[in-house]
């Protein structure tokens, strides 16, 4: 398994384990139908409560990233667009909100950062089009 | 019944239980053997003189020396220091252990678990009462002296109902000190009161002794048994059981 | 959801001391509830009160619906305990011990414990004196886990086992006590362990208890928060509820919040303030915010 926690950040570990199935599936390292362990499973390998491995899924779920089917196990959801919820937009501006004070913060102007990331687009987009080789 | 339960309390015991019971057989065994030397000292040796009267009268008549170094000597004596020992330990040991947070979370009252321990303690000291006692006739055939009748073993539960009231009172000790010496001492001390009677000879006075009567004189002098004793020293027992789990049920542990 | 602990005004006093203060105490069926407080703050006391090995000088305590006091027989087949330090008996071997305990319960899950003797290597034969520490406290456990406890009450179970060791004793933990809405208190020095599986916090200190809460809300609502007002902080903001801690460096300020941290940023953001940052705490953290005895509580 590809998770890794860290229990003495302060991060919940619900997030950390949500946000680290987000960037697989961003980065095409998870494929919507691929199975996700059990939440027992999970909770096991992490050593983590059952509780919150639970609730890592449900958070998912509720965000369309994952579907469960009773009998049969946690399964990367068929997503139509990205941004299809209103929440979703909102986090994703809100992160990009962070990037930006950060980047003033270390004396960046707008256009600089702007080179970084469309700089990081470029890398992602050859990555994603290797894997789609592949 | 938990057999578990006792054999584990055996299990505790079982040091002081066989190192007891090897020194009550060897006494068994040397009583006996050693009349004949001794006889033959005071009687040919010394004489019946009018100092040592009361020792000379022992070694002319077997059975006498038999009852007055067994019951009314070594049995009692060594019986109450085994009842101290087993005694002192039986709630100390969980404590100093701290096993005591194992038994006393387990689904039992704290007084059967109490009761278990007595019982397991008052069992193995009668049991080596008797055996130690009944080594007594094959030793008296070896040495080939008279052989004592089955009255020979009437005095036994008396000494037993004695050396019980000394188990319950270490036991009650045992749950008031943590600490398994401190029990034992305290109760010796308390037995040494009690014993007071006993050394002042007017008739009534050394009869509130409970040595004197473990001693079962009267059975042996006039073949009755005091029933009435008995049932009081029985009584004096679950009297201090009760006390005991009483003040057992309030402790913390 | 019913409680599965719960304590009203629970008080122990040795002499005129007390060692717990009105401890009033909730723990959710279901949930790992991890106990936390420096040494001699009151834990073992606690717990010792909730078995029943100690009694209590006021207050009640209910667990699983029964009371303590009353219904403590019924309810020490619910309840599988691991002490502090592991209390076997020397002279029992492996298999006595667990034959002793079984002997004193009306169920007991045999396949669950023989699973658990090949999982640790524990050898049945050997007495307890002769087992390592380690595996001193696994057979602590087996003898908590053997009736299928609906809560599991564990005082620093983890002190003395390596981290491999560590690790097992945990996974068993979560495997065998967290199924069926099993609870587990646990409390605990090791604070990492502690927000690996808790799900719930209780800070106890000198005797009394100075927080509960969810961990996952723990680390989202209590931050500091390091700003740079504009001048002279406004009072509203050093007074918002929620703010329990002011230090201030120079012209920096540093909040402790707690909670309403959302309004508390949108205030702060009115000011128009040079600079804003938000730290986020761990556990350890927020465990010494709450524990130590200097510093200014607002509170």
């Amino acid at each position: 398994m590809w998770f890794k926690i860290n229990p003495a950040s302060g991060i919940p570990i619900y997030l950390q384990i949500g946000q680290q199935i987000k960037t697989a599936v961003a980065s095409g390292a998870l494929q919507p139908g691929d199975q996700l362990p059990s939440v027992r499973e999970l909770a096991l390998e992490l050593t983590i409560n059952p509780n919150t491995a639970a609730k890592a899924y449900q958070e998912l779920e509720r965000e369309g990233i994952i579907t469960t089917i009773r009998g049969k196990g946690t399964f990367i959801a068929n997503q139509e667009t990205p941004l299809n919820s209103k929440a979703n937009l909102e986090l994703l501006n809100h992160n990009i909100d962070r990037l930006i004070i950060d980047a003033l913060n270390m004396r960046l102007d707008l256009q600089e950062l702007k080179e970084l990331i469309d700089k990081r687009l470029t890398d992602w987009q050859k990555n994603l089009n290797r894997e789609g080789q592949t | 019944m938990n057999t578990r339960l006792i054999y584990k309390e055996y299990k505790d015991l079982r040091f002081k239980f066989w190192l007891s019971f090897a020194i009550l057989i060897a006494t068994a065994l040397i009583i006996p053997i050693t009349f004949g030397y001794l006889a033959d000292l005071f009687v040919d040796l010394l004489g019946d003189q009018a100092l040592l009267h009361d020792l000379f009268i022992q070694f002319t008549n077997y059975p006498l020396y038999l009852f007055g170094n067994w019951y009314a000597k070594n049995l009692y004596q060594m019986g109450t220091l085994i009842a101290l020992f087993f005694g002192m330990g039986l709630i100390a040991n969980e404590t100093t252990r701290k096993t005591s947070s194992l038994i006393f979370t387990q689904p039992l009252k704290r007084s059967t678990i109490y009761l278990y321990k007595f019982g397991t303690a008052a069992g193995l000291l009668i049991l080596m009462l008797l055996f130690s006692t009944l080594i007594l006739y094959p030793t008296t055939a070896m040495v080939g002296e008279q052989m004592p009748g089955l009255d020979f073993l009437a005095p036994l539960p008396m000494t037993a109902a004695g050396l019980l009231i000394i188990l319950a009172l270490t036991g009650l000790f045992s749950v008031l000190f943590d600490d398994s010496i401190k029990a034992g001492a305290i109760s010796a001390l308390i037995l040494a009161i009690i014993a007071i009677p006993g050394w002042i000879p007017k008739e009534p006075i050394y009869k509130l002794s409970i040595f004197y009567h473990m001693k079962g004189i009267s059975i042996f002098l006039n073949g009755e048994f005091p029933w009435l004793v008995f049932f009081i020293f029985l009584a004096i027992t679950a009297l201090l059981l009760i006390i005991t789990t009483k003040i057992l049920d309030q402790k913390d542990f | 959801m019913s409680k599965a602990i719960e304590t009203r005004g629970l008080t122990k006093t040795y002499g005129v001391t007390p060692a717990v203060k009105n401890l009033n105490l909730e723990v959710e069926k279901g949930s790992i509830f991890g106990f936390l407080g420096p040494n001699g703050a009151g834990k073992t006391t606690t717990i010792k009160m909730l078995l029943g090995l100690l009694i209590p000088t006021e207050g009640t305590a209910t667990i699983l619906g029964l009371d303590t006091k009353k219904d403590h027989l019924k309810l020490r087949q619910k309840i599988g305990y691991v002490p502090e330090t592991a209390s076997l008996y020397p002279y029992l071997t492996v298999q006595e011990h667990l034959d002793l305990i079984k002997s004193l319960h009306k169920t007991w899950n045999e396949t669950l414990i023989n699973r658990y003797l090949d999982i640790f290597n524990l050898p049945k034969k050997q007495k307890a004196d002769q087992l390592s520490k380690g595996m001193q406290t696994q057979l602590a456990l087996l003898l908590a886990l053997g009736h299928q406890p609906e809560l599991l009450i564990l005082d620093e179970p983890t002190a003395g086992l390596d981290p491999i060791m560590r690790r097992e004793f945990l996974q068993t933990i979560i495997s065998e006590a967290t199924q069926n809405n099993q609870t587990v208190f646990l409390s605990s020095h090791v604070l990492s362990e502690v927000e690996r599986i808790a799900d719930t916090i209780g800070i106890i200190k000198h005797g009394e208890l100075v927080l509960t809460r969810p961990v996952d809300e723990l680390k989202t609502e209590e931050k500091k928060i390091r700003v740079v007002f504009q001048g002279d902080a406004p009072k509203h903001i050093l007074n918002h509820p929620g703010v329990i801690k002011v230090e201030q460096e120079k012209r920096s300020y540093l909040l402790t919040v707690n909670s309403n941290l959302e309004e508390i940023l949108v205030a702060i953001e009115k000011t128009k303030p040079f600079a804003v940052d938000i730290l986020d705490l761990n556990l350890e953290e927020i465990f010494f915010e709450y524990t130590k005895t200097e510093g200014r509580l607002l509170r």
